[in-house]
């Protein structure tokens, strides 16, 4: 089978749209096929409505409401749909073989409408610091027409505004990879690092568990900031560009794997084995493993990417293991994450900055060695700490949120970056919010590693675990300039509630 | 990384591999007492079983016992409920029962779990009165009727699991709360956390459960029943169509196995 090369979409079309300017093939050839699978029933596998439900539908919940008798049977709908799989280990798999076999699925519609027979998914790369407008959708997604006069199918309306006129919609941290790609660890731990690719759970599972490191961002952070159909689970797969932003996170997986040689992914069977199903270009189910679709290019559906290359130097130093090699025991190479301090009651955010302290106790479990790593976290370089921010829950569609460390009070948090500890993406806020039958409703989870604030506040002089306090920050990037100029209002900030905030040492 | 406290066990020597294990395995006592309660039930219904068969065999039909007193039955069916309900539940809470130890400091995090539990059995011990003095007041003493109630209680058993009320339940099994970190308010919190998901589990599992009491707590029946839990369990969004069958083919051979 000839392997499919997927290509930079910035490669393919100019970064911004002057009139007149011809549509390169792959993506004209794209927004046919879209409009053909629109075209098709939602009972149909390769329809493009079903293709989103295998992500999340929830049936009677905008923009979920087909009439009843117009979807696949229960037994259907149970199998193949709301697999989609977040704060998990299998979210780069699952969403991996997902992308797959919606692009065969594409390329079999562009080759029936006449294009050509090697069509290949283009990848949206938004992380190309030296050229701010690849942070701007790519114009084809929403110019109001194609080539050919007809209205374009990759239109989306309802994204954030700025989005379907061209603007630059994310900042350098929306789509920061130097955090996500250093990770060394594949396989994250509750409390602890969540890894590059998330931690160890079952298959469609609750829990309460953090997302990986490129599930936040610039996973999260750009469905968010794309906004609409791309901010939930349940409407994300509608929006053409969810495929392209998709196909570079997948990329992304890539290129962590190409970086150093200690960068590897799981070995465990439970991770290797588990089978996901889905339907190909003929509608004929197929069951596939993470193990089949480790090596792209020898994969069932072979693929490969135009540029793999990393953006971040390697990292250097190896992969911490002192618990488990001080043991004598490989029964993991992770450290056991140790709680020293939480807050008792929650926080509602409003959309306006807000302030939490943590009380901190001395680590006296796995972490004690570390004791002084929370008093004096440079004495321990591989010790790590860990901000959680457990059970956020809200209602409605919310812009995420930046969180800092112990700003000095009356300073604007936005003059300290070396005080940044990272974006909590509300992607999928409502939904896991919302206690039913696809999720237990107790929230979004995060996991935010502060080591590196920590050790810069130690070497100031100015780190007291007994004064940990936390600043949220309404994420409003001020690189939207229909935004800044007071042209569009932004929709009023839902409130966010924040279960707790706690501190692990690992 | 020289001070840290697992050099304190010798290389890979048992004791250090066993409390690194219980470092990452918070809930094992948990899952202990399932397995003692799981041998006490299975104790006592061989014991029921070989004195009855010794009584038929040595033809002592003078000398049987009287039988005890509706109290005495009632409290004799709540013990065997609550056995079941750790031997066969707790399990199915292992993850938040590490959940809760991972998110309570080092030191007090058997306590949460003690009080996650304590919370956990709540519901099922209120449920569990309900349960023992309706079988013990109403429960037929003829074959033919147990058979029929068992087939009454196997078709609910087979209906609630597909209904939308299970189905979020049995979602919401997997659930989180904020747990504050020290005081009485921690207690509090591993208290509401154990109820809330022994609620939902309770929701989830009620009619299956209601089953195995209907049974006699056989092990054969339980054992069926906790295999439909677990597997439910791990795959929330099966299809509830299929662990309805599932439950109501396995619950035959059960019914067989419990009658025969």
């Amino acid at each position: 089978m000839a392997v499919r090369v997927r290509k930079n979409i910035w490669t393919l079309q100019p970064l911004t749209a002057a009139p007149g300017t011809p549509w390169d093939p792959t993506v004209e050839w794209y927004a046919r096929a879209v409009r053909a699978m629109q075209a098709r029933p939602i009972k149909s596998p390769t329809s493009w409505k079903y293709q989103a439900a295998i992500h999340e539908y929830e049936n009677g919940t905008a923009p979920n409401t087909e009439p009843l008798n117009t979807l696949p049977s229960s037994t259907e709908r149970a199998r193949f749909w709301t697999q989609c799989q977040h704060n998990s280990w299998f979210f780069l798999p699952w969403h991996r073989i997902y992308l797959a076999y919606f692009e065969q699925i594409v390329a079999a519609t562009v080759a029936g409408l006449g294009g050509p027979g090697d069509w290949a998914l283009p990848y949206w790369n938004y992380s190309d610091l030296s050229k701010p407008q690849t942070r701007s959708l790519p114009p084809a997604f929403f110019l109001a027409k194609l080539p050919d006069g007809s209205p374009n199918p990759l239109l989306v309306p309802g994204r954030r505004p700025g989005a379907n006129t061209g603007q630059i919609i994310a900042n350098a941290t929306h789509v920061d990879l130097s955090v996500c790609l250093a990770d060394p660890e594949f396989t994250g731990q509750p409390g602890g690092n969540p890894g590059f690719g998330g931690p160890k759970t079952a298959f469609n599972h609750g829990g309460g568990f953090p997302f990986g490191k490129v599930e936040g961002t610039p996973h999260g952070s750009m469905h968010v900031r794309v906004g609409g159909f791309m901010g939930a689970f349940n409407s994300a797969g509608l929006d053409p560009l969810f495929w392209l932003h998709h196909c570079n996170i997948d990329r992304l997986w890539e290129v962590w794997r190409k970086i150093s040689p200690t960068h590897k992914d799981p070995v465990d069977a439970a991770w290797l084995s588990q089978s996901f199903e889905f339907h190909d270009a003929n509608g004929v189910v197929v069951a596939q493993m993470p193990s089949q679709f480790q090596s792209i290019k020898t994969a069932p559906l072979p693929y490969d990417y135009d540029d793999v290359s990393s953006p971040i130097a390697a990292p250097v130093g190896p992969a911490a293991a002192p618990i488990a090699a001080a043991a004598g025991v490989t029964v993991s190479s992770q450290k056991i994450p140790e709680m020293v301090g939480a807050t008792s009651a929650p926080v509602v955010l409003s959309g306006r900055p807000a302030t939490v302290q943590i009380a901190v106790d001395t680590p006296v479990g796995p972490a004690a060695a570390a004791a002084g790593v929370a008093l004096a976290p440079a004495t321990n370089p591989d010790a790590q700490l860990y901000l959680n921010i457990e059970n956020v829950t809200g209602s409605g569609e919310a812009e995420s949120y930046q969180v800092y460390v112990n700003v000095p009070s009356g300073d604007d948090p936005h003059t300290h970056p070396e005080l940044f500890a990272g974006l909590l993406p509300m992607f999928g806020l409502k939904e896991a919010s919302r206690a039913g039958g696809n999720h237990p409703g107790d929230g979004l989870h995060y996991s935010l590693g502060i080591g590196h604030i920590a050790r810069h506040l130690q070497a100031q002089g100015r780190w007291d675990p007994a004064d940990l306090r936390l600043t949220f920050v309404p994420d409003v990037t001020t690189e939207e300039p229909a935004i800044a100029a007071g042209n569009v209002a932004l929709a009023p900030a839902q409130p966010i509630r924040v279960g707790r905030v706690s501190l692990y040492v690992a | 990384v020289s001070a840290t406290p697992a050099s304190a066990f010798s290389a890979a020597s048992w004791t250090g591999r066993g409390r690194l294990i219980a470092w990452r395995h918070p809930e094992w006592w948990s899952l202990a007492l399932s397995a003692g309660a799981a041998a006490a039930l299975v104790v006592a219904h061989t014991r029921v079983f070989s004195d009855a068969s010794i009584a038929a065999s040595a033809g002592h039909h003078a000398s049987s016992p009287a039988p005890p007193s509706i109290a005495t039955a009632a409290t004799i069916a709540l013990a065997q409920w609550l056995l079941m309900v750790v031997a066969m539940m707790v399990p199915l809470a292992a993850g938040a029962i590490r959940t809760t130890a991972a998110r309570s400091l080092w030191r007090r995090r058997h306590r949460a779990i003690a009080a996650f539990l304590a919370g956990y059995l709540a519901p099922w011990a209120i449920a569990g009165i309900v349960v023992s003095i309706g079988v013990t007041l109403w429960m037929p003493s003829n074959s033919r009727a147990i058979a029929t109630t068992t087939a009454v209680a196997l078709a609910i058993a087979a209906l609630w699991q597909t209904s939308p009320t299970k189905r979020r339940a049995l979602m919401a099994c997997h659930g989180t709360r904020p747990l504050a970190p020290a005081g009485w308010i921690a207690v509090r919190d591993g208290l509401r956390y154990g109820a809330s998901i022994g609620g939902h589990c309770l929701t989830s599992c009620w009619a299956l459960m209601l089953t195995c009491a209907i049974l006699g707590h056989h092990p054969a029946v339980m054992t069926a029943a906790a295999a439909i839990g677990a597997a439910e369990r791990m795959t929330p969004r099966a299809d509830a169509r299929t662990t309805s069958t599932t439950l109501a083919g396995l619950a035959m051979i059960s019914l067989v196995v419990a009658l025969a």
